[in-house]
């Protein structure tokens, strides 16, 4: 788009890109900044955008008002083996579905296809009920094994193993290879970057999950950081005092997935050009 | 002793679906070179694929070492195939590459950099190891993939069309490097291609293949000079072998317009109509008066030989003469076909009727 355009269609392209980037961002500043202000700064008309002195004991404040470094770690740790558990059990799945030759094959992945369609709401009272029977309720592990199946990873990883050559299995076969070493030396290492993206959208999604995770845990110690920061503002946030503190709880909480994106970043754009580009 | 023993193999993809190999049968010994042509669609490479066990069979039987393996998967066949595209696995280094299928097999790590630097030595690809295939050309790409089989010291090597995409030269380079391989390791071989020149340099024994039906299995010089019918006549051979209307009256070979070419060296039992092979280096010039009209068309210098092409009668002959002799565009030529060197096939069948003892007359 912008190689080889005019200069003047140059100028408007960037301005545009730069004008949705800001909008993109600036709640994202807005939050940063507001953690830093006290209450009055925040309200404050006219609107100030710079701390005139930055409160950065805010942060160790909110962190005394609840437990957000246990929510954290929780949100981390189940997003964490859910994503291992999605990779795994989605990688073996798309192998049977591009690899293997079996009766009702197509049926099977139109079928696990229409599940996605399903609102997620449809499935919360029977999946509540099977979490429940397993006595799973109130523990991260309902959560983590609630989450494994992922009908979007699936189809991912499936479409990334749809472009391996056919020969490359062959000559793996050829020289001896079996059904789980051609998906472990070949098809995985072959579709690094679609599995990269997959799990830190995978990652992403489990950490920002809401209302499934809410319905599951009750007690205190249990809560993902949504579920707690939630609760923190349900019950701090009408006093207008305690809205640097709501703020700076949710830097904290979007800073394991902001670290991740920086250090990952190029794979997760790699990964999402790659399938656009081949498809 | 028999190596691989096809029985009866057939291929059939659907229920409904035409067979695409039918009924073949073909003894491999070991340490043999086989080489299966023919043109595209033929079923040669559907045949190495069942060979290989990437591809089921559908009719007969295939037996390697006296043992039945119609049912047994490709890994445990212990084969090693080259394919056309190279089949390079671009996240891996020369090096593992060529260990992939030791390593597979967990092979001891020294052991594996003893072989794997042995054969890189052998395919002379000792300074590429630690690159990745995307930094090779095409022809070391080739040489990886036969570092691939050979590294394994497989029973068998499978090839499909190894050398199709290298350019003219490589082709002829690599050409020899597989004859060099296969004399310097014995392994049997069974080698794909639809180049004639590959078939003939190459192979212990040709197999030549059209629909899914074995032509002829022979030498390169049983297939050259007694080919079975028309298609192998046509199909092995550069230029191809001509193809001249004539009438056979009376154990004489004439023209369709009569005129004589040769007696038959032994009686046929077939009289009239026949169609008369003849290669074009068989053809030598001769007179006016002893020789049957060529009205030449154009021609091509060649270097080491000179390419007539040309109608005699109605039917159209290209013939190979040495370069010195000076013949050009609207000439007309006078030749004769040595008795010795005439295919005759019939018209119908297009099956060979008569051959020439061209074996003989060839040895010495």
């Amino acid at each position: 788009m912008v190689n080889g355009a005019t200069k003047p269609k140059r100028f408007v392209n960037y301005l545009l890109l730069i004008l949705f980037g800001s909008v993109m961002i600036l709640p994202l500043v807005w939050m940063f900044l507001s953690s830093l202000k006290t209450s009055d700064e925040i309200f404050a008309v006219p609107l100030t955008w710079i701390p005139s002195n930055p409160q950065w004991d805010n942060f160790s404040r909110a962190m005394e008002l609840a437990p957000f470094g246990l929510y954290i770690y929780n949100s981390t740790v189940t997003a964490i083996f859910i994503v291992v558990f999605q990779i795994i059990s989605s990688s073996m799945f798309a192998y049977a579905l591009t690899q293997l030759e079996f009766k009702g094959k197509n049926l099977l992945f139109n079928s696990i296809l229409i599940t996605y369609m399903l609102p997620a709401a449809a499935t919360y009272v029977p999946s509540y009920v099977i979490v429940a029977r397993l006595g799973l309720l109130d523990t991260l592990t309902g959560i983590i094994i609630s989450n494994i199946a992922s009908v979007f990873t699936i189809f991912l990883i499936r479409q990334a193993f749809l472009q391996v050559p056919k020969e490359l299995v062959e000559a793996a076969r050829a020289d001896g290879a079996n059904d789980l070493t051609v998906l472990m030396k070949v098809m995985i290492p072959m579709s690094k970057s679609t599995i990269f993206t997959a799990a830190l959208i995978s990652f992403v999604q489990m950490y920002n999950n809401y209302l499934w995770p809410s319905l599951i845990v009750s007690s205190q110690e249990k809560y993902l950081i949504t579920v707690g920061l939630n609760r923190f503002f349900t019950t701090q946030g009408t006093f207008a005092d305690q809205w640097p503190l709501i703020m700076a709880a949710n830097v904290l909480a979007v800073l394991p997935l902001l670290i991740l994106f920086i250090f990952l970043h190029k794979w997760f754009i790699k990964g999402i050009s790659d399938n656009g580009v081949k498809g | 002793m028999t190596k691989i023993k096809l029985q009866h193999v057939s291929k059939q993809y659907t229920k409904e679906s035409d067979k695409v190999i039918h009924d073949f049968n073909l003894d491999i010994d070991d340490k043999e070179f086989i080489v299966f042509v023919g043109p595209s669609g033929c079923g040669k490479s559907t045949t190495l694929r069942m060979i290989a066990g990437l591809e089921s069979i559908t009719g007969g039987e295939l037996w390697m070492d006296d043992q039945l393996v119609n049912h047994v998967p490709s890994k445990d066949r212990d084969i090693a195939m080259v394919f056309q595209n190279y089949a390079l696995f671009p996240h891996l280094t020369v090096f593992d590459n060529i260990a992939f299928g030791l390593k597979i097999r967990k092979v001891k790590k020294a052991i594996i950099k003893e072989k794997v630097e042995q054969t890189a030595g052998i395919l002379g690809l000792t300074p590429y190891l630690k690159r990745k295939p995307k930094d090779l050309s095409g022809g070391q790409k080739q040489r990886v993939a036969l570092g691939r089989a050979v590294v394994r010291d497989a029973n068998i090597f499978l090839m499909d069309e190894p050398l199709s995409n290298l350019d003219a030269k490589l082709r002829v380079q690599m050409r020899e490097e597989i004859i060099r391989l296969h004399k310097t390791l014995g392994t049997t071989t069974i080698y794909v291609t639809h180049d004639q020149t590959e078939a003939m340099t190459m192979a212990t024994r040709i197999v030549v293949l059209k629909d899914g039906h074995i032509q002829q299995i022979g030498t390169p010089t049983e297939i050259y000079k007694n080919p079975n019918n028309m298609f192998v006549a046509s199909f092995i051979g550069a230029p191809a072998m001509n193809f001249i209307h004539a009438k056979v009256v009376n154990n004489q070979l004439m023209t369709s317009e009569g005129k004589e070419i040769a007696p038959l060296a032994r009686p046929i039992d077939h009289q009239g109509k026949v169609i008369l092979g003849i290669r074009p280096e068989s053809v030598v010039l001769a007179t006016e008066n002893d020789g049957l009209a060529m009205d030449v068309e154009f021609v091509e210098m060649m270097g080491a030989d000179l390419h007539v092409h040309g109608k005699l009668e109605q039917s159209k002959i290209i013939i190979r003469l040495n370069p010195d002799v000076m013949v050009k565009e609207n000439d007309r030529i006078y030749l004769r076909f040595p008795h010795e060197k005439i295919h005759l096939f019939d018209p119908n069948n297009e099956e060979s009727l008569y051959q020439s003892e061209g074996m003989t007359a060839w040895v010495d």
